[in-house]
């Protein structure tokens, strides 16, 4: 499941068989209430004893809820910082859903929330941003409908589309009315 | 453009017992004059906000094509976590803790900053200090937007201001019993302090509070 590079620490902690933090969740363990409503599947979740170093790709919804230094590339696919999360690196996903911290830039192809109790360090990119009341975010912001991986690692880039958001209040606000 | 944002941030508000909205006059002239200058230039206006991240500043500055960036350096130099009895910073931030604590230089000048409820709660020479790290960062004819206490007293935390319309500001948060002497600093001394950025507009947002608008004149100013 997890592509790792050569320095990776993960140790018996990536084996999700071996391990049961990595083993798959029930609808019980998910810390996203939204996570429920969005995905059919059941995601990957990285319990919060785990600490890996390297790259993680897949092709499933993952909540982190551990510790994660390197890259997070999970296209088409939902990432789920959970509150105990710590993400020291650059996260790629269709969406990407923060309450505990990242410091690393963070490109999404469809949306980015920084929960209230989120804190994000590094800029972020998607098309559509939610910025809770109270989160910690320090960077610069792009709202672009093509986030595409190309722009990975391009740091900020030029707001090109309008969003349709939500507030802390849960809310949709749509502007274009 | 705005109507529905506004008229459901109304509606929540209006459950909210501390909810107070001031039409801003300044925000409305630098709005108006952004888009002037908008229209004169290729690049996009780069705004940096030194406040913490509000989506509604994110929703304006896509609406009006921003480049945004977000500073927080209340928190980030946790000057909220200092005695709530003491005023909170006395002049320890240098130029170097000020370039540590903005968002990293992608090469283009910016434009705009925001200091909402920002310098009424930094030393005098920290501001001074902040724009001299600013002037570095800033295209000469920036525009800085700042809100400050001009009544007797002042909260001793910073309150968290909003857009409510792209030329309204509110804030909902109840203001804590702890105070403090206000204004924090006069007029002039600030303008001292923020050397380059001279004033242009003062405006009265209302009997206790007050938006500045300066314009960085350049290095050589």
């Amino acid at each position: 499941m997890w592509k790792r590079n050569e320095t990776a620490t993960a140790s018996a902690a990536t084996n999700g068989a071996a391990n049961p933090s990595l083993a798959k969740a029930t609808p019980g363990d998910f810390r996203s209430r939204a996570l429920v409503n969005r995905s059919s599947t059941t995601p990957a979740v990285l319990g919060n004893t785990v600490t890996i170093k390297g790259e993680i790709t897949g092709s499933e919804d993952l909540v982190i809820n551990g510790h994660v230094e390197g890259s997070v590339s999970l296209g088409g696919y939902i990432v789920t910082i959970g509150s105990e999360g710590r993400v020291i690196a650059d996260l790629y996903a269709s969406e990407v859903e923060v309450e505990g911290s990242v410091d690393g830039d963070i490109v999404a192809e469809d949306k980015i929330t920084i929960r209230a109790e989120g804190i994000v360090s590094g800029n972020i990119k998607a098309p559509r941003i939610v910025l809770e009341e109270g989160c910690q975010f320090k960077g610069s912001v792009a709202m672009d409908s093509d986030s595409s991986r190309d722009s990975y690692s391009s740091g900020i880039v030029d707001i090109e589309t309008e969003p349709v958001s939500q507030t802390a209040a849960s809310y949709i606000v749509n502007k274009d009315d | 453009m705005f109507t529905k944002t506004a008229r459901t941030r109304v509606k929540f508000a209006s459950s909210n017992n501390h909810f107070h909205e001031y039409p801003s006059n300044g925000l409305a002239d630098l709005l108006k004059r952004v888009s002037i200058r908008g229209s004169q230039r290729h690049r996009k206006f780069r705004v940096l906000d030194l406040g913490p991240a509000r989506q509604s500043v994110l929703e304006l500055s896509a609406l009006k094509s921003f480049r945004l960036q977000v500073a927080d350096v209340v928190s980030d130099l946790d000057i909220v976590e200092a005695d709530p009895r003491s005023i909170y910073s006395i002049g320890e931030f240098s130029e170097t803790d000020w370039d540590n604590c903005l968002p990293a230089e992608d090469g283009s000048p910016i434009d705009a900053v925001l200091s909402w409820d920002i310098f009424n709660y930094l030393g005098i020479e920290d501001i001074g200090s902040l724009s001299r790290c600013l002037s570095r960062r800033c295209n000469p004819g920036a525009f800085l937007h700042s809100i400050v206490y001009t009544g007797e007293t002042m909260p001793l935390n910073p309150l968290q201001f909003d857009l409510l319309l792209p030329a309204t500001l509110y804030r909902s948060q109840k203001i804590s019993d702890y105070t403090t002497p206000s204004p924090r600093y006069g007029h002039a001394l600030t303008q001292k302090s923020l050397g380059s950025f001279v004033a242009e507009h003062l405006f009265q947002l209302d009997a206790d509070l007050q938006e500045e608008v300066y314009i960085y004149r350049g290095s050589q100013a």
